[in-house]
């Protein structure tokens, strides 16, 4: 009997344990938690591709090529192959309650879990020059909408969704209507707004201060960066951070710093208990 | 019983027939049948008389490498069936080798890649220093074969005696893999434990670990894939496309080579790591270097995507996408032409285990045959395309591995010192796109950050050399191509960049 090809058998093996873990995040939609649904298409290119080559080098595997190799190059494959068995194994719990409706826990998992803290440049515009040295370690880029030179906001092609004066922001134009916001300060001063996120506070914002946000991604997790607009909540019940809420408020400036800045002023708080904890995406 | 065959190849005088007659002239092999069939006569003549028998057990080919080359069609299949090539046996005389390495290079490359054991003759003529560059020449070629040298001894009878000692090697790199082997049983325990124990002194790490986990993952899912269209298009140049008819593709011109080389880039939706293994194709093709290197720094910059991402990011500065554009172009070809001009013609830059593919598809070699039939050719470009995955995808992952590091372990915050020199701000920006850019596409998202604190001639710093060099990249390109070549490349690159950059005046 002839011997199997040792080296193919490991190739075959990691091409299609790496195509099997593609499917199944494919499948339960876990994918869109990794990546921007933009490459979920290269994903899916890519999976059948390692299918397809596995199956070339089967037809291979059986003559023995007597040639020695090295397992050293296949362990480095090995390596996130055992980190995503372990983690698919215990993350299953919080999987399941995504996919249910009690999100608030996950998403504070989510938070502590991938606290990307580099480059944290936040709200440096807003507080200029306060607590600069609050080095928490643990706080994500927080995107402040596009940068303007003249002011003058450039995007016209979509209009905010405005219902009797009332400017609604959801996940799908969340993005949008912050720069428009942003951009233009003056243009909604005074505007009621219906937004919903989670809270974010760092210790660069006041006590009654808090930002409510959405996660943003542009090409995968690694970038993924709070995109929010600033509230104010006096006497009002505070939320610790990372729970979703739903918010009522005006549009006022603030021009305590040199530029002006919108900030909500909160009318109406509420726990929103099944929100749509989605990634929003710039484009 | 299968016939044992043992090849037994190496340039003239290299001391083939000497080794055969030392090694029929040893004792475990006094009962065995043996035929000698010689392709080439040398100087020295085999001195027992054992091809009379009739039974056959073992078959000894000696090949001078005047004669034909050795391969699969040599030994017709109805042989293939009865026989079995036991060793392959390739004899180097040390003297002669260095330079025979620097003329006949993909000969002697062929040899020792295809040996199973390598015997070095004439050791005791070089010195120690001399002898150890040759074993690493040998072992970066082929690092599996077995490496015996020569010694003649003259024993009691004074009648010289050969014996071919193993060279010990073996014992470090049994080191080195228990190493290995601790570190992953390391890592079991430790993933066990914090999967197990879920309490609050290790939810902390747990916390960091997944953070770690969330990133090096999700850049694995985004890369691998595009890795993949990268080595299959590599696997297509090397297969579908002749040589001849690929330098005919590209201008003869070296400058205009290198333009097209960087419009090139805007056909291929790729993220960086997806280019490398394209540039690999491109250079066993005997591309230009110059055009090798313009394409693979230009194409994460003026890849539609991440033009598009500029153009989100920096909405309303249309300066900054044409800049990033333009200037992106400038610096890739003139570090391409630079890159040129520093290398010498026939130094090889891929690295040297990566010259000789061992695969017998009759496609990878010159002499590209067009009669093979469709099937096969798609066979070959998928085989190719994950030879070219395996190969790439271990650095990918390593590189991947330290990023990860980076960006969970390294905290940047608003403390940070801003300098207020341009050219200080510039080269900071520099080190940070290189620590930090994640692929080219979200490069601009992550430089808008910088852009409050940073003069925006700085950001361009980012956007510019974050998709030429990062972490990752950098792992990925030490793999692939000689070290020498890439620290150039490196130094060049931030040299070139940092020259045009300053001078460019973005208000």
């Amino acid at each position: 009997m002839k011997k199997l090809n040792i080296e193919n058998i490991i190739k075959i093996l990691i091409l299609l344990s790496f195509s099997v873990f593609y499917f199944r995040i494919i499948v339960n939609n876990e994918i869109i938690k990794y990546v921007h649904p933009r490459i979920v298409p290269f994903v899916v290119l890519g999976m059948i591709a390692m299918v397809i080559i596995a199956l070339f080098l089967i037809k291979d595997s059986f003559h023995n090529k007597k040639k020695k190799f090295r397992i050293k190059n296949y362990i480095i494959f090995i390596i996130p192959l055992i980190m995503i068995f372990f983690m698919q194994s215990t993350n299953a719990e919080s999987t399941t309650i995504m996919s249910s409706d009690i999100n608030a826990d996950t998403v504070s998992n989510i938070t502590s879990n991938i606290n990307l803290n580099n480059v944290s440049n936040n709200n440096n515009n807003n507080n200029t020059n306060q607590g600069n040295s609050s080095n928490n370690g643990s706080t994500f880029d927080l995107y402040e909408g596009k940068i303007e030179t003249n002011g003058q906001g450039t995007s016209d092609k979509k209009k905010l969704d405005i219902k009797d004066n009332v400017i609604n922001v959801n996940p799908k134009n969340f993005v949008f209507s912050l720069d428009e916001i942003l951009d233009n300060p003056d243009k909604y001063v005074g505007r009621e707004i219906d937004i919903t996120g989670f809270v974010y506070k760092d210790k660069t914002l006041k006590e009654n201060e808090f930002i409510v946000g959405r996660f943003m991604m542009v090409c995968c997790v690694a970038d993924l960066q709070i995109a929010g607009l600033k509230c104010e909540c006096t006497n009002l019940e505070a939320y610790p951070n990372d729970t979703w809420i739903k918010i009522k408020g005006k549009i006022k400036n603030d021009t305590s710093n040199s530029t002006a800045d919108p900030v909500i002023v909160v009318e109406y708080i509420e726990k929103y208990l099944n929100p749509d904890t989605s990634y929003v995406y710039p484009f | 019983m299968n016939i044992k065959i043992e090849i037994v190849i190496g340039f003239l005088g290299s001391g083939k027939t000497s080794f055969i007659n030392s090694m029929l002239q040893s004792e475990e092999i006094q009962n065995e049948t043996i035929v000698v069939i010689q392709d080439e006569f040398g100087q020295y003549e085999i001195e027992s008389d054992l091809n009379n028998e009739k039974q056959q057990r073992k078959i000894i080919l000696i090949k001078n490498d005047v004669g034909k080359e050795i391969n699969a069609d040599y030994i017709k299949k109805s042989i293939k069936k009865i026989c079995k090539i036991d060793d392959i046996i390739s004899i180097i005389d040390v003297i002669k080798f260095p330079m025979y390495f620097r003329n006949m290079k993909s000969i002697i490359s062929t040899h020792i890649f295809n040996s199973e054991t390598i015997i070095l003759n004439n050791v005791h003529a070089l010195k120690k220093k001399e002898f150890s560059i040759i074993q690493k020449e040998i072992k970066n070629i082929n690092e599996t074969a077995n490496i015996l040298k020569h010694i003649s001894v003259i024993n009691t009878e004074k009648i010289k005696e050969d014996t071919y000692v193993e060279i010990e090697n073996n014992n470090y790199s049994v080191l080195k893999t228990l190493l290995y082997c601790t570190l992953l049983i390391f890592m079991f325990i430790y993933i066990i434990t914090i999967t197990t124990l879920d309490n609050n002194l290790y939810s902390e790490s747990l916390g960091q670990f997944k953070k770690f986990y969330n990133i090096f993952i999700g850049i694995l899912i985004q890369g691998f894939p595009f890795i993949l269209i990268g080595s299959f298009v590599s696997a297509i140049i090397q297969i579908c496309i002749s040589r001849d008819r690929f330098i005919k593709l590209f201008p003869k011109n070296i400058f205009l080579s290198c333009i097209f080389a960087a419009l090139a880039g805007l056909l291929f939706p790729i993220c960086d790591c997806g280019t490398i293994p394209v540039v690999r194709g491109l250079m066993k093709k005997k591309v230009p270097i110059a055009a090798g290197v313009t394409f693979m720094l230009a194409a994460p910059i003026v890849n539609p995507i991440s033009i598009i991402s500029t153009i989100y990011a920096f909405q309303g500065m249309k300066s900054v996408v044409i800049y990033r554009v333009i200037a992106g172009i400038i610096i890739a070809i003139s570090v391409g032409l630079i890159m040129q001009f520093v290398t010498k013609k026939d130094e090889d830059i891929l690295s040297s285990s990566e010259k000789i593919s061992g695969c017998d598809c009759g496609f990878c070699n010159d002499n590209y045959e067009e009669n093979k039939s469709k099937l096969k050719k798609v066979k070959a470009i998928f085989v190719h395309a994950g030879d070219e995955f395996f190969n790439i995808g271990k650095f990918m992952i390593i590189g991947t591995f330290l990023y990860s590091i980076f960006q969970t372990t390294v905290s940047l915050n608003n403390s940070m010192y801003i300098p207020n020199d341009n050219r200080i701000s510039l080269l900071i920006m520099m080190g940070l796109a290189f620590l930090l850019s994640v692929c080219s596409t979200s490069d601009a998202f992550i430089a808008k950050g910088f852009s409050k604190q940073f003069s925006i001639n700085s950001v361009m710093g980012f956007l510019i050399v974050g998709p030429m060099l990062d972490v990752k990249n950098t792992i990925m390109l030490l793999g692939s191509f000689q070290k020498i070549f890439v620290l150039k490349l490196i130094f060049i690159i931030l040299l070139v960049s940092f020259g045009v950059l300053i001078n460019c005046n973005l208000a």
